[in-house]
């Protein structure tokens, strides 16, 4: 029988399994595995949703301790939850598979595909900003994400990341900088036919 | 102010709290360069947060989210019902963007209705407030303000996760002083009978500050038919929204925006093929495989639960007759048409209930008929739809409503009314035949036809205009089935899917659901056509000749892994793969009243001969081993080791977890003479307990286990074996107990190293037992292989029960090897015998003269094991039936033919004779006189080594026909004729006969006998299982 917790897992599920796909993705680097982190994430929040007391003897079966899926589960913080169990599979696994370099897979779109100049263009911007986000630390590309991605507020962040507040704030700060100013120094693409022929 | 200071970013961001909020907002007052520097970050932030959301998204795979549905639904793993488990995923990555494009039009959407509703009350009064402070440049601001909320409301997906903030509700709205106002939203959802609140944070930044005088009739202008054209955009009126787009475009060429907002639609236009297609793929697959589809429904659910009216009308309205000219200008003439309506009333039906969140849509109601698989199957999916939609509480705003209603009503022409009135467009237009569709023949429904309506529009792709086309011309074909698909590729959709689909639809067509309780099986996963199960194909014994083949050689086996594979697949409800069925296999899962054996013997032989109930002039030969059984106390000592598979793909319910439950089940039975020693293996192998007999430690180690990570076997079995031979226990029984779902993917994998390897094992005394587990990528033949090389067994454990069949009631049979290479060996007497016909045992067929040749490895038997075989006998006076077209041989006539019977057997007992190590010939000596042999129908001979020994010995027993009738045969011997012909339907053997569905239930009913175990009686349940299955 589905449980009565299953509807409330499921939206959770349909609310964030992208969000949290995007985000482990950004971490692991592909997307089966980010998928993998992800299924983790839900099962196991799934077994706490489940579960009748949080369970203290689940704990001794994890290693980290300072895994939030074995230590209390809040529900009404449940997305931080979400972001955390995610951040800390996702490192864990990269930490194990970060020999394996995945291969970009092949745009696959069989139908439904945008038109050309759509897709140019979205992979241009992709692009520069992923090699944009490339020049950022480890930890200013992880905050942007969870800001700029997920909406999340300093305070979230933070404990997602396990850092203070202030260090959220001055990451993102520095972070935001440097991306305008290698923003600055790229060839703008706003349609700019225009501009380049100016400039030629 | 200090540029460098983090302040600024969190003022950008408005994370500051209000006291630091005013203070900035006064010091950037003073400060042009800072406010500068404020209004790019801001621009910056908007620009990258558009760019981050529109990354593009992988979800999860229906598969992977059937696991997370699966964890939520606790013990299901653990009794009969098997939980559901990874099967790779069919290729679905092309679902990304039409996610994308979902969730854009649920948040633009939200923010819509917000711009709407919340303009005149909150912006403008905002207005006044900001026209207080600064009143020379006040009129400037409302085309800046409506400039920006438009630039807002295309960076729709930013708002992704409404209900999960909290807004400041109103608060900061209506007294805002500040130039940044915070609007948020109570949408009132009265279909859902809940209000929902939206929470919306739509973060105007600073237009005070921003201040730039603009052409206010032009800008205005430009964003009301911005507004507008997102507002179409948003309801699915893509025709409106692009027209709304070139508008703009016509007053300022440049404006990129509005070219953006033009591509997005085009784009979403091309999309909504994709979700058609998939909404009605998903639908056939539920209707299908009823568990395996929760993906898809829970998706749509779930995206109505968040988006209300846009995704109902991106459904309903978008599929079809969103695009009214497409949609009626395509396939009016064709057969397609009314699939198509009958594709839109199913996904009414199913909106109608998720939307509303109230009792199943009308569709629903018909109940369960003769060709009900259809109407059943939809019960479950509303069933579903319902239950999620329940649990999703956030429905849409306002308009989800009368959407909500105008599906309801649009559900109904599924019961033969019409009501499509309601509908807005072309829908119109279908809904006579839409109708009767509807009303007709269920198996007419190759709904992807959606599908071609859409990529007509446009800048469809090449790839997916021509191959829908394709399936119109197909014409009606049963069901559209995943298969298809998946077999050829993405671009499937063509004529290959289809003819695919017709030959194999009979094969996985799933049973109807026959009562509500056992709806709970939609949350879990069948193994389907996409799964990685491996059998091997089994080619049916043929009849043969007893001239060319009197002798008929084959080795024992007393696995049973195939009927509990066979029984998880029909408790799926569905038949399952002909490889999957090894008749003999099916047969030996029972136990026989067969006599203990007398004297030294390992076993008794029994042998009953009657009437084959399927071909009334057959008869039937039943041959019964049965190996001593060993008192619980005189179990020799065991040595025992589990080498457990703990890669990834263990980690569902009915693996790993079940594997640690059998396991404390065996090691409750267990003595402290026993020694157990546990190894892992998974990307690498590990040893988990060195040999102990001390139980608290076992059941410790066993919780330990975990799994994650690929699977290396071999390795893995080189140190169970290791492990096995440093605890040896020379009188006792050493054995290797895999448990895995089979899967070796890492390191070696090629099996004749591994065979090889546990062969050798196997002869140092060291035995392997297979225990397979889970499913989707259980691979069969691979496992049976090893056990079969391992001189062990193979079982397959799909619940807790059977854990405790193989490992507690038959766990001398598993541990105890009483007899090993058992062979048999049949021979025919011409004289009474046509021809004859091994049932089972295809793959264990030995050569004859591997008979006598004590290298060739056979099959085990355990203590208490039972072993049957049958013979579809020809008797002599009947016609040999389907024999290859040899003409009869001039020169061997049947007195040659028997005098060379005899020349062999003569040549056998001088071996038996020679033999140094004394074969022991049973007491019924051989009597090749002539006379006798002509009364006898065959002589069964029996080989068999004792678990440590080399050298064979003979066991031989004649039988002699007494012309026993069906009427006279004894229970078993019927129940094992039950057995056999339900193997024989399941493989739609060549060989059934007269046999059906129903003479094997009556054979059973007849058969059943006192069933202590109630093992025959789930036989039964199956059979009918199995009809069910398979009449559809």
């Amino acid at each position: 029988m589905l449980t009565p917790d299953a509807p409330e897992l499921l939206s959770l599920l349909d609310r964030y399994e992208r969000p949290l796909v995007r985000y482990a993705q950004s971490i692991v680097g592909d997307s089966d595995s980010a998928r993998d982190v992800v299924q983790e994430v839900f099962i196991k929040l799934a077994r706490r949703l489940t579960a009748p007391v949080p369970e203290e003897a689940d704990g001794a079966s994890t290693d980290g301790s300072s895994d939030p899926a074995t230590s209390g589960f809040d529900r009404t913080r449940v997305e931080p939850w979400l972001f955390t169990v995610t951040r800390n599979g996702a490192l864990d696994h990269h930490r194990k598979h970060r020999r394996i370099i995945p291969m970009p897979l092949p745009d696959d779109r069989p139908c439904g595909a945008p038109s050309p100049a759509a897709t140019l263009e979205s992979r241009d911007t992709e692009r520069s900003l992923l090699r944009l986000l490339d020049a950022l630390t480890e930890n200013q590309r992880d905050v942007i994400r969870l800001k700029f991605q997920n909406d999340l507020s300093y305070r979230e962040i933070a404990d997602i990341t396990q850092l203070s507040v202030t260090n959220v704030g001055f990451l993102l700060h520095t972070g935001l900088k440097k991306l305008r100013a290698l923003i600055a120094e790229q060839p703008q693409d706003d349609f700019g036919l225009h501009l380049r022929n100016q400039a030629l | 102010m200090n540029p460098d200071d983090p302040k600024l970013t969190a003022y950008v961001l408005d994370e500051l709290e209000p006291a630091e909020r005013a203070e900035i907002e006064q010091l950037l007052r003073d400060d042009p360069a800072a406010l500068a520097e404020i209004n790019a970050s801001s621009a910056f932030a908007a620009r990258l947060r558009r760019e981050f959301q529109a990354e593009i998204t992988a979800s999860l795979t229906p598969d992977q989210r059937g696991e997370v549905l699966a964890a939520a639904t606790p013990g299901s793993a653990t009794l009969m019902d098997a939980a559901p488990e990874k099967i790779t995923p069919m290729p679905r990555r092309w679902i990304r963007p039409f996610a994308l494009a979902a969730s854009m039009a649920v948040v633009a959407g939200a923010s819509y209705v917000a711009l709407r509703l919340s303009w005149d009350a909150g912006s403008r009064r905002s207005f006044a407030a900001v026209q207080d402070n600064e009143r020379s440049a006040g009129a400037a601001y409302a085309p800046a303000l409506e400039k920006q909320l438009a630039q807002l409301a295309e960076e729709p997906v930013s708002r992704a996760l409404p209900a999960a903030q909290p807004s400041d509700p109103g608060v900061s709205l209506a007294m805002t002083e500040s130039p940044i106002a915070e609007n948020s939203l109570v949408v009132d959802q009265p279909s859902a009978g809940k209000p929902v609140e939206l929470g919306l944070k739509l973060k105007v930044g600073n237009l005070a500050v921003a201040g730039q005088p603009a052409l206010p009739g032009v800008d205005k202008s430009k964003a009301e038919l911005k507004a507008d054209a997102e507002g179409f955009y948003e309801k699915g009126r893509y025709d409106l929204a692009l027209k709304r787009t070139e508008q703009i475009i016509n007053i300022e060429p440049y404006d990129t925006e509005a070219r953006k907002m033009q591509e997005k639609i085009n784009q979403a236009i091309d999309d909504s093929a994709v979700p058609s297609y998939n909404e009605t793929r998903s639908r056939l697959t539920v209707r299908d495989e009823l568990a395996s589809a929760p993906r898809p429904r829970a998706k749509q659910v779930a995206d109505t639960g968040a988006a209300g009216p846009n995704r109902a009308d991106g459904l309903s309205l978008g599929t079809a007759p969103n695009t009214p000219s497409d949609a009626s200008g395509l396939g009016r003439e064709t057969p397609a048409e009314a699939d198509l309506a009958a594709v839109q009333i199913d996904i009414a039906g199913a909106m109608a209930s998720t939307a509303s969140g109230v009792a199943p849509s009308p569709t629903s109601s018909p109940a369960p008929s003769p060709s009900g698989s259809l109407a059943s199957n939809q019960n479950a999916i509303d069933t579903l739809s319902f239950a999620t939609a329940g649990g999703a509480p956030l429905t849409g705003p306002a308009p989800a409503a009368d959407a909500a209603k105008a599906m309801t009503s649009s559900a109904a022409p599924a019961d033969g009314t019409e009501t499509w009135a309601s509908q807005p467009g072309s829908i119109r237009g279908f809904s006579g035949r839409a109708s009767s569709a509807s009303s007709g023949d269920p198996s007419a429904r190759p709904t992807t036809l959606a599908l071609s309506k859409h990529p007509a529009r446009g800048e469809a792709p090449k790839a997916a205009a021509p191959a829908p086309q394709q399936i119109t011309q197909g014409g009606p074909v049963p069901y559209y089935r995943g298969r298809g698909i998946e077999e050829s590729g993405v671009s499937s959709f063509g004529a290959e899917g289809v003819a695919l689909q017709d030959s194999r639809t009979a094969e996985y067509r799933s049973v109807p659901q026959p009562e509500p309780a056992k709806r709970l099986t939609l949350v879990q996963r069948v193994p389907t056509e996409s799964s990685t199960e491996a059998y091997d194909a089994i080619t049916d014994n043929a009849f043969l000749s007893v001239r060319d083949n009197p002798l008929s050689t084959f080795s024992i086996d007393v696995d049973t892994a195939s009927y509990s594979n066979v029984r998880r697949f029909l408790n799926q409800q569905q038949l399952p793969p002909k490889g999957a069925v090894r008749i003999e296999e099916l047969i030996n899962y029972f136990d026989y009243e067969y006599p203990q054996p007398e004297g030294d013997a390992p076993f008794s032989a029994t042998m009953e001969v009657a009437t084959c109930p399927w071909k009334p002039e057959h008869r039937l030969v039943r041959i019964g081993l049965k190996g001593r059984e060993l008192a619980h106390d005189k179990r020799p000592p065991s040595n025992l080791v589990f080498l457990v598979d703990v890669s990834g793909s263990m980690e569902p319910e009915n693996k790993l977890p079940l594997v640690k439950k059998s396991l404390r089940l065996l090691v409750d039975q267990l003595s402290d003479n026993d020694t157990v020693s546990i190894a892992v293996y998974a990307g690498a192998s590990g040893c988990v307990l060195d040999p102990t007999n001390k139980k608290s430690e076992i059941r410790a180690a066993l919780d330990k286990l975990e799994s994650g990570g690929s699977t290396n076997g071999a390795s893995g079995i080189r140190l169970a074996y290791e492990l096995a031979e440093k605890s040896f226990i020379k009188e006792g029984a050493n054995r290797v107990i895999l448990l895995t779902d089979g899967d070796f993917n890492v390191g070696i994998t090629n099996q004749s190293e591994l065979v090889e390897l546990i062969e050798k094992k196997a002869k140092s005394g060291v035995f392997l037992t297979v225990l397979g587990f889970g499913m989707g990528n259980l691979k069969d033949s691979t496992l049976e292989k090893l056990a079969d090389k391992g001189n062990g067994n193979y079982g397959y454990i799909d619940t807790l029960l059977e854990g405790k069949k193989m490992l507690v009631d038959q766990m001398s049979g598993t541990l105890v090897t009483i007899a090993k290479d058992v062979k048999i060996q049949v021979e025919f007497n011409p004289a009474q015998v046509a021809g004859y016909r091994l049932i089972g045992y295809e793959n264990r067929v030995l050569k004859k003269e591997d008979f006598n040749d004590d290298t060739k490895d056979a099959g085990e038997i355990g203590a208490g094991h039972t072993v049957t075989a049958l013979y579809e006998v020809v008797p002599a006076n009947a016609k040999l039936p389907g024999l290859p077209g040899v003409d009869p041989l001039k020169y061997q006539g049947g007195a040659r033919a028997g005098e060379r019977v005899a020349t062999q057997r003569g040549a056998e007992d001088a071996q038996a004779k020679d033999d140094p190590a004394g074969r022991v010939s049973s007491d019924q000596a051989p009597s090749p006189a002539a006379k006798a042999a002509s009364t006898e129908m065959l002589t069964l001979k029996l080989r068999y080594k004792a678990p440590q020994g080399d050298t064979s010995k003979l066991l031989e027993f004649p039988l002699t026909d007494d012309g026993k009738s069906y009427e006279r045969s004894s229970k078993d011997f019927r129940f094992a004729a039950a057995v056999a012909s339900f193997g024989m339907l399941l493989r739609d053997s060549p060989h059934k006969g007269a046999a059906n569905w129903s003479s094997t239930l009556e054979l059973a009913a007849e058969g059943k006998g006192a069933d202590r175990s109630g093992y025959r009686a789930e036989f039964v349940g199956l059979v009918e299982r199995a009809k069910a299955a398979s009449s559809r």
